[in-house]
């Protein structure tokens, strides 16, 4: 079964005065359930933008985009997905248990069972000592923590991470890595955007690059190893070459 | 949070020290300070100084919505003088008078509202003009005594107060009197002290010499300057009256004559100093 | 499966209680009301004694005043906080749709607003009592008549949050709120003075917002009677109506605005 499934996807931004702005242009592609898939691309390539329609957070301008067969705007479909936004600054007059529990309890989560999840997940980033403290308290890495924990809430079936390792020290991040790894385990699908190519590398099956809303590259993990010395090269090469290639059809 | 404790208590040091100077300055009424000596003073001296004003004010204002259990009455509009379209407040006591005056909120016929004129005169204070009571007047006395501790300079505040114990009882007239003292004390450069002062030594003490004297006081405060607050100006207008009047009952109708001519210098389109000058 | 729309309110309006008892707002109101009523009986102190209604009028006007600012400043948080902390993502990526979710904000600011004017209105009338000024049974008339203007109140900011920006949500919605009964005057003097038709009178009133009808603090003040009940039932319905076609408004715009 298909847990992501894109088409034809467009985003555009109206500006008062001006022609829309182009963010997403026709992108498709599909997640299998079990897959790890790296969502790549530089800034401003509309990674942001494609994710935010999958969760629904805002109607495609055309096109569309399903999570298990469901439209991405359905409340159902989001029962099976846990979501980590790029920064968020949870509640600073909340603790990191409170904090778990609403975002549980709006999971769907109620009594022992949320009680022993929320415990658990934050000992499992890390965080266990700090649940009864306000969040104004807590560094940036810790908050961070604490978003990826809510993530994981109610055991989703698909995980979409938007910059999943930003704010997190090294350790933080081979936590993180562990943790991923241990989700990958249990059949959980992952698809995630970052900008730590290391991190992508770890933890993938395949990798999606997409540059000023186009899909541009779709490899698995072996393909590029097989033909590039790291992910790193191979990353530059195929945004030149994207790049390339989108001021060919300009000038044409 | 430490801070802004701080910050309110320097304040009040600062406050304090203001009016502490501001003090001698208000004791005098505005209008009778010499304008250097006013623009002498600091901004801070000043501003205290309208506070006090605007506090002593706005209890004037409540005054009047107080002795009506809350309902606003307002002056009737041209229109509504003129075809009189609007109820006037009935003057059903001698408490207050209101001439031109109607209730804030309108009586069921006059509201094209219907509903929601129901509750509003439900849900506010809201009688019939036609037929509006007054509270009990010692309950808005403390109003007075509260205004004049607060600006001790505003002369309106001692001359209805002191109107204001006497309606409540007629043998308050000591204190009514003493009130007004206190006012004169404070006021030393006011008329309209001198001549109320006076008409109370007249008519409810028969003190005529004593009554000529405030009387005398009052003209003289007024000799320099014509005031444009209508209480002052209404004081001065009044002592040149009563003063006339005390010697035309004592008989001595020159002295009298005199004394109205010299009014009628100040207020020419006077009828009764034009009456009694003749 | 959805989540149950009663789960998401009393989940958002727990962890929103959390939060206003952990921010300095209420305190510092709280402080306000209790300096007002004690600044105006110390005047006794002075040798000014018999003001129980001046006392009752700052105290009342104090609750007034300060339990509408405090509505407008919990109501106007509740949506663009969570936008600008970005956490109105984790929040929608939960199975709850976006009416759930501004249905559980406007529960949440009613339930907190009307938490701290009971709070105010409480310690006020106990401070009365201590200074030996009662209050007639019409407190309590008050007092339900203010929850349903809070109810309304908040309906109204919550809605408009969803259009304007915070900062001029909150100046629009105090403007609305102090000004509505100036509003009104200003019609009927329009409709006497230069002969407005009562219809048209009437539609526009019908339209105003009337917040200034949910407050009886002026007839507890001066110890009036109790007022029909039909009156509070009348105000109850209105402030349904109104309020829910004002965050039906507010839903019809959030359903579709992109946030972020």
């Amino acid at each position: 079964m298909l847990a992501i499934e894109v088409r034809e996807l467009v985003v555009e931004y109206r500006q008062p005065f001006r022609p829309p702005v182009r963010a997403v242009d026709r992108l498709s592609f599909s997640v299998r359930e079990g897959e790890i898939v790296g969502f790549l691309g530089m800034n401003g390539a509309g990674k942001s933008s494609t994710i935010k329609v999958l969760m629904g957070f805002q109607p495609p301008t055309a096109g569309e985009a399903r999570l298990f067969g469901r439209a991405s705007g359905d409340a159902h479909a989001r029962h099976l997905v846990g979501f980590l936004p790029e920064t968020a600054l949870y509640s600073p007059y909340l603790t990191p248990y409170e904090t778990m529990r609403l975002y549980g309890e709006l999971q769907g989560l109620r009594g022992r069972t949320l009680r022993a999840q929320v415990e658990a997940l934050l000992e499992a980033v890390g965080i266990a000592h700090k649940m009864h403290t306000l969040n104004r308290h807590l560094s940036k890495g810790m908050l961070q923590r604490l978003s990826i924990a809510q993530a994981l809430l109610g055991a989703p079936r698909l995980l979409i991470l938007d910059e999943v390792s930003s704010g997190l020290d090294p350790v933080g991040r081979r936590e993180l890595r562990d943790l991923l790894k241990t989700q990958r385990e249990r059949g959980t699908t992952i698809f995630f955007s970052s900008h730590e190519l290391g991190e992508v590398a770890s933890l993938c099956d395949r990798i999606l690059i997409i540059h000023r809303g186009r899909l541009i590259a779709e490899h698995s993990l072996n393909e590029i190893s097989s033909r590039f010395e790291s992910l790193e090269d191979y990353f530059i090469c195929t945004v030149q070459q994207g790049i390339d290639a989108l001021t060919q059809e300009v000038a044409a | 949070m430490r801070g802004a404790g701080l910050l309110v208590i320097f304040m009040g040091l600062i406050g304090g020290v203001a009016i502490r100077l501001a003090m001698p300055v208000l004791t005098e009424r505005a209008e009778t300070l010499n304008a250097i000596t006013l623009y002498d003073r600091q901004a801070m001296v000043s501003v205290m100084g309208e506070l006090r004003s605007s506090l002593a004010g706005y209890l004037w204002a409540k005054t009047d919505e107080y002795t009506h259990g809350g309902v606003l009455l307002r002056p009737m509009t041209e229109r509504e003088k003129r075809e009189r379209t609007a109820r006037e407040a009935s003057s059903a006591d001698e408490i207050a008078h209101h001439e031109n005056e109607t209730s804030v909120i309108p009586e069921r016929e006059r509201d094209p509202r219907r509903f929601w004129g129901e509750i509003e005169r439900q849900v506010k204070p809201f009688f019939d003009v036609r037929h509006h009571f007054h509270r009990p007047v010692r309950e808005v006395l403390p109003l007075y005594r509260f205004m004049t501790w607060v600006d001790p300079t505003f002369v309106p505040g001692y001359l209805v107060g002191a109107q204001m114990l006497l309606f409540e009882n007629k043998k308050h007239l000591p204190q009514a009197i003493d009130f007004l003292k206190e006012g004169a004390r404070n006021n030393p450069r006011s008329i309209a002290l001198f001549t109320e002062l006076g008409r109370y030594a007249l008519v409810y003490q028969g003190d005529h010499a004593q009554a000529e004297r405030y009387f005398r006081h009052a003209i003289a405060n007024g000799s320099d300057w014509m005031p444009q607050n209508p209480f002052e100006r209404d004081g001065l207008l009044n002592a040149y009256r009563w003063l006339a009047i005390l010697k035309k009952r004592a008989g001595r109708l020159q002295e009298a004559r005199r004394w109205a001519q010299q009014g009628l210098t100040r207020f020419p389109s006077d009828p009764v100093l034009g009456r009694l000058g003749h | 499966m959805r989540v149950p729309t009663w789960q998401v309110c009393r989940s958002l309006t727990t962890a929103g209680l959390l939060e206003t008892v952990r921010r300095k707002d209420l305190y510092v109101v709280l402080i306000l009301t209790i300096l007002m009523v004690l600044g105006a009986s110390a005047f006794r102190i002075f040798g000014v004694s018999g003001l129980e209604i001046f006392v009752k009028d700052v105290t009342f006007l104090a609750i007034g005043v300060l339990s509408t600012v405090l509505t407008v400043l919990i109501a106007a948080r509740q949506l663009p906080d969570e936008v600008q902390r970005r956490t109105i993502y984790p929040l929608l990526a939960r199975p709850i749709t976006r009416g759930q979710l501004l249905l559980g904000k406007w529960l949440t600011a009613f339930v907190t607003a009307s938490v701290s004017f009971l709070i105010l209105a409480g310690t006020a009338y106990a401070l009365l009592l201590l200074l030996g000024i009662p209050l007639k049974p019409i407190f309590g008339q008050y007092l339900l008549l203010k929850l349903m203007g809070i109810g309304w109140l908040c309906a109204l900011v919550v809605a408009l949050s969803v259009y304007l920006t915070p900062s001029a949500n909150m100046t629009l919605s105090l403007i609305l709120a102090f000004g509505s009964g100036l509003f009104g005057r200003l019609l009927l003097m329009a409709h006497w003075e230069h002969g407005v038709s009562a219809l048209w009178l009437n539609l526009l009133y019908g339209v105003l917002p009337h917040y200034d009808l949910f407050d009886m603090g002026q007839k507890v003040v001066y110890d009036w009677s109790l007022v029909p009940w039909w009156v509070l039932s009348a105000m109850g319905l209105y402030a349904l109506t109104s309020g829910g076609l004002y965050l039906l408004l507010g839903w019809l715009r959030f359903c579709k605005q992109v946030l972020g």
